[in-house]
């Protein structure tokens, strides 16, 4: 008797190969441990491309996520790359944030508008931190390689840098090792929580690069508290799209996390290998070709001029 | 309830055909299975049809879903250069799956009118765009892109005549995408061309095992659900986490 190789998935209403599944989960989830991201950006066309329903697959990837960011969030922890008080206070933000983004999604919808809105979001946010992503750390990894030149006099503080301590409620961050008003967090957390509701995804390739540029922390940091954030955003998405539209499949998210969960601990052990230059590099890569892809399916005419409502 | 639907649906796509009103009916068909179980191991099944037509006759087989509403968005150029989800639109009385089968020698033009595009005569279009015949093959191109309408989806095989009639053997291919419900399976006996008698009957589908209690937690009680599968998520994550933990060197 053969091992059977598919598996049936009641809320998808589909049968799917359970090692492309697997293999898919693993993928993603060595992603997820060596920057830092959930994956959602990745595995929802992935998932649509295998003949999942969009809905299903953006629900029941965020339910893998929880699982997968468990794992590399533990991993993260024992490394002592969480910044528990930064991220606590970046979730606060990404909660309202998030409950902003919902009623403005609504808005939207009843103006027709929110399709359109959505990918060209996506497409400006992806093309924008990408392209800084990759051309900063390009940067940087040139400035490395020469010596710098002796300075005559200190540097000025930045504009930016004056602004933020200029602000009240400051607070230590020792494990970041910065000092940062409690509002920028709870701030650029918010706005990530609105863009992430906007886009449907755990928003963790837009948290990494806002905790790099915006916050200052340190990468080996910044990975680990990501993860910590995303788990969280996470768990509260599978419950609202379990609760309100029963759109989470289960099995395949079972299936999902297997892979991505043993992915994440491979990803978090080459991610310690990599210089925080070359992760940022190749993080940007990934970025730019998401939205690249999105910008073709935009400009190109679709085989079918019909979508199913939901799907994108 | 499900029975009568699907007959009644049966009876739609029949009125729709482009033959004699008064065809003759066939002697009762077998279906095997007459019950499609969709367990955990369900990756699509083969149904077969068994029955007699009269002697000389080509044969099509039918299976028809549920008449459902498709409720989709039209997608058009926006400011000349992206292409976006723009108006929505709604086609009734869609069946939710169409398979269609034909013997190797039914005439090409007949099995055409009794496939995919003859249901553009049961299907109503709502849109405020005019031309909903191009709305319908686009939708009848979307339905057979994701694989729930198929022309050529089995086989047919007629054996010798005997008498006044002739055996069939149909074999169809029931998708992976079979959700549960009844299902209307028809088969059409063409005698020069025009439908000369016709035979139905119903197969329905339903979850068993895993699935029908999977569906039922997801549909009949999501938050507990989602919440469950948040925990299980989590302490897969954790059991995981602890097995590499515990086989690793180097991590501090």
């Amino acid at each position: 008797m053969s091992i059977p190789m598919t598996l049936y998935l009641p809320i998808a209403g589909n049968s799917v190969n359970i090692l492309a599944v697997l293999g898919l989960g693993g993928g993603v989830g060595l992603l997820s441990g060596i920057f830092g991201v959930g994956g959602g950006f990745l595995m929802t066309p992935l998932l649509m491309m295998m003949g999942i329903p969009a809905t299903v697959a953006a629900a029941s990837d965020s339910n893998q996520i929880v699982g997968a960011s468990t794992s590399g969030t533990l991993i993260h922890l024992r490394l002592g790359n969480v910044d528990v008080k930064m991220g606590v206070l970046l979730l606060v933000g990404g909660v309202l944030g998030g409950t902003v983004g919902v009623q403005l999604i609504k808005i939207l919808r009843a103006m027709g508008n929110a399709d359109f809105c959505i990918a060209i979001t996506y497409v400006l946010m992806l093309g924008g931190v990408g392209s800084y992503m990759f051309f900063e750390s390009l940067s940087s990894m040139r400035k490395a390689k020469k010596p710098a030149p002796a300075k005559a006099a200190p540097a000025k503080a930045s504009g930016y840098a004056a602004f933020m301590a200029g602000l009240p409620f400051q607070m230590d961050f020792p494990r970041s090792g910065i000092r940062q008003s409690a509002l920028t967090p709870l701030f650029f957390g918010g706005l990530v929580g609105v863009l992430s509701a906007i886009m449907g995804v755990g928003g963790g390739f837009i948290m990494v690069p806002v905790m790099v540029y915006m916050l200052r922390m340190p990468m080996h940091v910044v990975v680990g508290t990501s993860l910590f954030q995303v788990l969280f955003t996470c768990i509260n998405v599978t419950i609202m799209q379990a609760a309100e539209n029963h759109t989470v499949d289960f099995v395949l998210a079972l299936l999902l996390l297997i892979g991505s969960a043993i992915g994440a601990q491979f990803g978090a052990r080459i991610g310690r290998k990599l210089h925080g230059d070359q992760l940022k590099i190749y993080l940007a890569g990934i970025v730019l070709l998401v939205m690249f892809k999105m910008l073709y399916e935009l400009l190109a005419r679709p085989s079918v001029l019909l979508a199913a409502i939901g799907g994108h | 309830m499900r029975r009568l639907s699907a007959l009644a649906l049966a009876v739609g796509l029949t009125a729709a055909l482009a033959a004699p009103a008064r065809a003759a009916s066939l002697p009762p068909l077998t279906l095997a299975p007459q019950a499609v179980a969709i367990n955990s191991l369900y990756n699509g099944t083969d149904l077969t049809v068994t029955g007699d037509v009269p002697a000389g006759s080509q044969v099509v087989v039918r299976l028809a879903g549920e008449p459902e509403t498709f409720r989709m968005k039209q997608k058009a150029r926006v400011l000349g250069v992206l292409w976006m989800n723009t108006e929505k639109v709604a086609f009734a009385g869609a069946p939710s799956v169409f398979l269609v089968a034909a013997s190797p020698e039914a005439p090409a033009a007949v099995v055409s009118g009794l496939g995919v595009p003859g249901l553009a005569r049961t299907i109503t279009v709502e849109s405020n765009d005019p031309d909903k015949a191009a709305l319908l093959a686009e939708f009848l191109k979307f339905q057979q892109a994701e694989q729930l309408y198929l022309e050529n989806a089995g086989q047919v095989t007629l054996g010798p005549d005997a008498g006044d009639t002739r055996p069939f053997t149909a074999v169809l291919r029931l998708p992976s995408r079979l959700s549960p419900g009844a299902y209307a399976v028809e088969v059409l006996a063409l005698d020069n061309g025009a439908v000369a008698a016709r035979g139905q009957a119903t197969m329905t589908a339903s979850f068993v095992g895993a699935p029908a209690f999977l569906a039922d937690m997801a549909f009949g009680h999501g938050a507990l659900y989602g919440i469950l599968a948040s925990i299980i998520a989590i302490l897969g994550g954790l059991v995981i986490g602890q097995l590499f933990s515990g086989s690793k060197s180097g991590a501090h």
